[in-house]
């Protein structure tokens, strides 16, 4: 029997180079999507070193394009016709508001709008393989965010803390939405926060960089960040849960926010708006 | 098992009624440009039970349209609410380009689609409850009032607006039920370019839910939300012109004062 495939983002290093190993361990063909060649190919080893006979692919592609998402997506729904998990890992945290080439607020575009846009072309694969999970890495960041859906991109009052908080919890949203429209499908859709994790997240620059730096020793490992996510990737137990979101393996209540009917249809809507590729225009209050 | 064909299925109100529609007892044929949005529509709806048969097509390609349409035979309900509008209200015209490609889409999109089908449907035996087949074209609140900057958008608009109610008349002695869909703002890829706040702006599912409510009394017109239909319809009793200049005049003082 061939092995189910796994797509794992960000999987060359922190979480996801350890969910990929988990997986790998879990005999998954697990399929690498990160950016860094060199990055990529010390991940791969270390996890062929520590599981020998794991099956690995990786991808290189910039989570910040759509563009460049679509086409990972084609190019995987291409070779693997069925995906039995997807794993939305990557994720950014940004000290200042920058901008993609495609005109979308980097934070943004990387942790809400590519997983989204990855996870709608992969559905066909998803549904094909009977039973899939979609498992979002979220954050308690997302717990206390606030949510304006006319005003994702953040083009007034950017911060980062708003910005990820923001962009975290609109994924959760969209996240818990699609599990509602997939209700009785066989694919499940949950979001997990791994815990406080001293991984490359903290490669950022300046003062931001620095705070995380000193809390480091305080906060989990890797390996122990990506427990919950492979908890809920491969718990047998779980194979029915979905629109949830868990902390420390255990579903916890999310914002109240992300269950708000209302919001969660603009979140949604004004998601599809922006993925559409067509130029928003400068909105005024 | 009902028959149902749906073109501009991959976003916006077209998505959001095929969504609505899927169950198992409907076989959708969805059509659209966009592939990749196409295909997650179908499988969405696939979820719900329903049987789908997704189609790439260029609504505007009149052509490869009756092709199609005629290949979905029978047909109970279509929806064609395949459109595009590139410019909004700023002062910019639109270009020949996108006035020609406005046109060919949204009113050369929609009898593309519904002449094929009201073909299909005339031959069609007539239901227990008196019809033959229902057709509900997308023409919107824009048909009532010639905005600046769109005014393509606007025309098109109001052609299909026209030509289903007067079509309907006659369609309607054949069994046949031809409703035209006036929506106000809906949020939606479409509506992206709208730089003004937009009164009443809706969610498409919100937007679907209406529509498929009242499609069910076979009215000539729907049309929503009511507070925009009556604004509009006030417009239109004003001197020619003199609305659409307001509007152009009211812009370009926002815009100074920014």
């Amino acid at each position: 029997m061939s092995r189910p495939v796994a797509v794992v983002t960000g999987a060359t290093s922190g979480i996801g180079r350890e969910i990929a190993l988990g997986l790998s361990k879990a005999d998954h063909h697990v399929v690498m999507i990160g950016r860094d060649g060199a990055r990529g190919a010390a991940a791969v080893e270390s996890i062929k070193a520590e599981r020998p006979g794991a099956s690995l692919d990786l991808h290189l592609t910039d989570l910040s394009s759509l563009a460049d998402t679509r086409a990972l997506a084609a190019a995987l729904i291409e070779k693997h016709p069925a995906i039995s998990l997807l794993v939305n890992n990557a994720g950014v945290f940004s000290a200042s508001r920058e901008v993609t080439g495609e005109g979308h607020e980097k934070v943004l575009a990387i942790n809400h709008l590519s997983p989204f846009v990855l996870t709608g072309a992969l559905l066909p694969a998803l549904q094909a393989a009977g039973r899939a999970r979609i498992v979002a890495i979220g954050s308690d960041t997302s717990d206390r965010a606030k949510i304006d859906p006319d005003n994702l991109e953040l083009e007034r009052g950017w911060n980062f803390v708003r910005a990820y908080g923001q962009a975290k919890l609109a994924q959760m949203i969209t996240t818990f939405v699609l599990a509602e429209r997939l209700a009785g499908s066989g694919v499940t859709a949950n979001v997990v926060h791994p815990g406080a994790v001293a991984t490359n997240l903290i490669r950022a620059q300046g003062p931001i960089g620095l705070a995380w730096k000193i809390m480091a020793p305080f906060m989990l490992t890797a390996r122990e960040g990506a427990e919950t996510p492979l908890h809920v990737s491969l718990a047998p137990a779980l194979s029915e849960a979905t629109g949830l979101y868990f902390k420390a393996r255990k579903a916890a209540p999310p914002n109240p926010l992300a269950l708000n009917p209302v919001l969660r249809r603009a979140v949604w809507s004004a998601t599809e708006q922006l993925i559409s590729g067509r130029a928003m225009a400068p909105r005024r209050t | 098992m009902k028959s149902i064909l749906i073109t501009g299925a991959a976003s916006g109100i077209g998505r959001a009624l095929a969504l609505r529609l899927a169950s198992p007892d409907h076989v959708l044929h969805l059509g659209d440009l966009n592939g990749e949005a196409l295909r997650q529509t179908a499988a969405l709806c696939q979820v719900t039970g329903a049987r789908t048969m997704a189609r790439v097509i260029d609504v505007g390609d009149a052509q490869s349209m009756e092709g199609w349409v005629s290949s979905c035979d029978p047909l109970d309900l279509v929806l064609a609410c395949a459109g595009v509008q590139y410019t909004s209200l700023v002062g910019e015209a639109e270009t020949a380009g996108e006035t020609r490609r406005t046109i060919s889409v949204n009113l050369g999109g929609v009898l593309n689609t519904a002449l094929p089908a009201l073909e299909i449907m005339a031959r069609q035996p007539l239901s227990e409850t008196g019809m033959r087949g229902q057709i509900g074209v997308m023409a919107s609140q824009g048909a009532f009032v010639s905005v600046p900057g769109a005014s393509a958008y606007c025309a098109s608009k109001a052609a299909v607006d026209n030509w289903a109610v007067g079509r309907a008349a006659l369609a309607r002695r054949q069994g046949v039920f031809i409703t035209s869909i006036c929506p106000g703002y809906v949020r939606t890829p479409m509506t992206t370019v709208n730089a003004f706040p937009m009164h009443g702006l809706m969610e498409p599912d919100e937007a679907a839910r209406i529509i498929l409510t009242r499609l069910k009394k076979r009215p000539v017109r729907i049309a929503f939300p009511w507070r925009m239909y009556a604004a509009a319809r006030f417009g239109g009793l004003l001197p020619a012109g003199f609305p659409a200049r307001m509007l152009a005049r009211n812009y370009a003082r926002q815009q100074r004062s920014r």
